[in-house]
């Protein structure tokens, strides 16, 4: 694991210090953080998810997708935006993609002077808790 | 093992600056640094310069003409330590020009503190240097060894050249280096040959750039490519034949250089995207990049960085307008490190940096909001033309030589663009951005740390490819005519046995 990978992981462990926070390594370096049992509320069809974020080897550079648990679909049956996916990202595990870049914007550099991964976490359980 | 220092030709300047003032007395200055071990000795990064203020390098109370006050020594060892860089004090001898050395005293001195700034910065390092006008000299003290010489210290840019404590002697370059010695010198080619210069990409521009940097008469090459020859990289890769199609690149460059200049050394390699392979090549004294990776561009651009190796990246484009026309330039964009770095000049696209270490099932899952470019499974190769190539690579070939050999004027180093259509030459000057990763020495940046950081790249080696084709010995792959031929003869002759014999 980087430095950066790292202090990544600590800011989430020490955030979510209430929840079950899994890392795994991959052989490429990257290194995907899970935080199990995150509380989304009754919009969704599950209470509870698994909310993961891959942190490639070239973090900060760039920020990266998040990921809830398979199957999740909003409880009113309206179409999410962005879609969930159902995807096995190579390490089998099923995972559903909540959040990603959007082509129209530019992609910035993750700025750790600023934002820090678990604040993102922070940004996208807000997200799930309400979501549009 | 032997000892250099690094310093940024812009901290050289703000040193020399502290150092000699019109008072011609003596002044001191802090320097941080990182380390580098490499197989050729170990290496002090300088990523900053704290001038000693005067009024903390009085008369010593103990003879000497002048000593750095206690406080201040103290002080500068905490914040190396917090910043875990090694710590370097440096004074000036005014009066030595080409030739430095050490005072008793001043060897009295480092005998007295060295110890207990080696514990105050938990065991790394600690140099006491002086400099010359154009010499230094330096003693590096570790941990439960003897105190060792600093060999010479390397200061990197505009005109990339080394100090010593005293001229090194000169030889006289081979007749085959005349014509090129009437422009530097004897001593120029001297500097040549002890250069170790890394080739990263070895296709159409890199393959240009081997067999430059042979033709010169560089010491050695350090040359990466994980891919094989193809029958479309015939049209431009130098040294390829069609009997190389499927060969490692790096395979065919060995041989070019082989056939130019057989004494200089070739060390071939994969891929600077994993650890290993970059720390090999963080060892040259100058990096080309060659390569159309984002990937490779990251990689290069955080090493040369880190380890404060001096590079140029080189790059020919084709696209086209509204209209269909297509629009070609060439660029050549120097690292002398002092300056914006690849990521400030915005040439490391997020978007397909990330893309490029996507799995095919990730790239996949994002294609519904991509642009259909870093999203592509199968992304189309650009366009590529040997006389494009020669261009950039002759740009940057030459700033290279112009670097190591004091050549240039006084014009910045900086990125260029060549319009062939419209033989347009423009200068792209860019800022350094505040706070940058990879170039602000205010920022938390990678920026001379050497190995003391780990390098963000992907852990090991690459994995050699499929298509590869296995390695042929000289013997088995005859390079004339007339061994052809007899290679011939001789499979016909074991065939004629074999197959009497199988006809029994």
């Amino acid at each position: 694991m980087t430095d950066e990978q790292q202090q990544a992981v600590d800011s989430v462990r020490a955030t979510f210090s209430e929840h079950a926070v899994d890392v795994a390594e991959l052989e490429d370096g990257s290194v995907w953080v899970t935080v199990r049992g995150v509380d989304i509320g009754p919009g969704w069809n599950q209470t509870q998810t698994d909310l993961s974020v891959k942190l490639l080897i070239t973090f900060p550079h760039a920020p990266y997708p998040f990921y809830a648990s398979a199957g999740l679909t909003r409880s009113d049956g309206k179409a999410t935006n962005p879609v969930p996916q159902n995807v096995d990202l190579g390490d089998g595990v099923i995972r559903s993609q909540i959040s990603l870049r959007i082509s129209s914007l530019p992609v910035e550099t993750f700025d750790t002077t600023t934002e820090t991964v678990a604040g993102r976490f922070v940004w996208v359980m807000a997200w799930l808790r309400s979501p549009k | 093992m032997s000892w250099t220092a690094t310093i940024l030709e812009r901290d050289y300047d703000a040193l020399q600056a502290q150092l000699f003032r019109d008072d011609e007395d003596e002044h001191a200055a802090f320097l941080y640094a990182g380390l580098h071990e490499t197989t050729r000795g170990r290496r002090l990064l300088v990523r900053h310069v704290v001038p000693v203020a005067d009024a903390d390098f009085g008369p010593s109370d103990r003879g000497a003409y002048r000593q750095v006050a206690a406080r201040a020594v103290a002080r500068a060892a905490l914040d190396c330590d917090e910043a875990g860089l090694c710590l370097l004090w440096a004074h000036s001898h005014p009066l030595s020009n080409r030739c430095v050395d050490f005072s008793s005293d001043d060897l009295r001195a480092h005998a007295y503190a060295h110890p207990a700034l080696i514990d105050m910065t938990h065991g790394r390092p600690v140099a006491g240097l002086v400099f010359g006008k154009a010499s230094v000299a330096g003693e590096i003290w570790t941990p439960g060894a003897a105190p060792e010489r600093l060999t010479s210290l390397r200061i990197v840019g505009h005109h990339t050249r080394d100090l010593f404590p005293e001229p090194p002697m000169s030889v006289i370059a081979d007749e085959r280096f005349a014509r090129q010695v009437m422009m530097f010198g004897d001593v120029g080619q001297e500097i040549l040959r002890g250069l170790t210069v890394a080739v990263v990409g070895a296709g159409g521009g890199g393959s240009l750039l081997v067999q430059m940097l042979a033709h010169l008469g560089v010491g050695k090459l350090i040359i990466v490519d994980f891919d094989v020859i193809s029958k479309s990289n015939l049209s431009r890769v130098v040294g390829a034949t069609p009997a190389d199609v499927g060969r490692l690149k790096v395979d065919v460059m060995r041989e070019l250089v082989a056939r130019i200049d057989p004494a200089i050394e070739v060390e071939t390699l994969r891929d600077i995207a994993y650890a290993a392979d970059a720390l090999r090549v963080t060892e040259a004294d100058f990096a080309f990049l060659a390569t159309d990776s984002i990937l490779s561009r990251y990689a290069y651009n955080l090493l040369c960085h880190q380890y404060l190796v001096p590079g140029i990246q080189v790059g020919a484009k084709v696209t086209a307008d509204s209209a269909g026309r297509a629009l070609v330039h060439v660029m050549e964009r120097p690292l002398t490190l002092g300056g914006p770095c690849l990521d400030c000049l915005g040439v490391i696209p997020p978007d397909v940096l990330i893309a490029e270490q996507q799995s095919d099932a990730e790239r996949r899952a994002q294609r519904y909001v991509d642009d259909g470019q870093a999203g592509d499974d199968d992304p189309l190769d650009d366009p590529s033309v040997i006389t494009l190539n020669s261009i950039a690579t002759a740009l940057a070939a030459t700033d290279f030589l112009f670097m190591f050999t004091g050549l240039l004027d006084s014009a910045p180093l900086i990125s260029r663009v060549y319009y062939p259509q419209t033989h347009v030459l423009r200068e792209r000057a860019g800022a350094a951005k505040p706070g940058c990763r990879f170039c602000d020495p205010a920022a938390a940046s990678v920026l001379a740390r050497g190995d003391l950081k780990r390098l963000s790249l992907r852990p090991g080696e690459r994995t050699p490819l499929a298509r590869e084709r296995a390695p042929e010995t000289s013997a088995a792959r005859p390079q004339s005519w007339w061994q052809r031929l007899r290679a011939w003869l001789g499979l016909v002759r074991r065939r004629g046995v074999g197959d009497g014999a199988s006809g029994r």
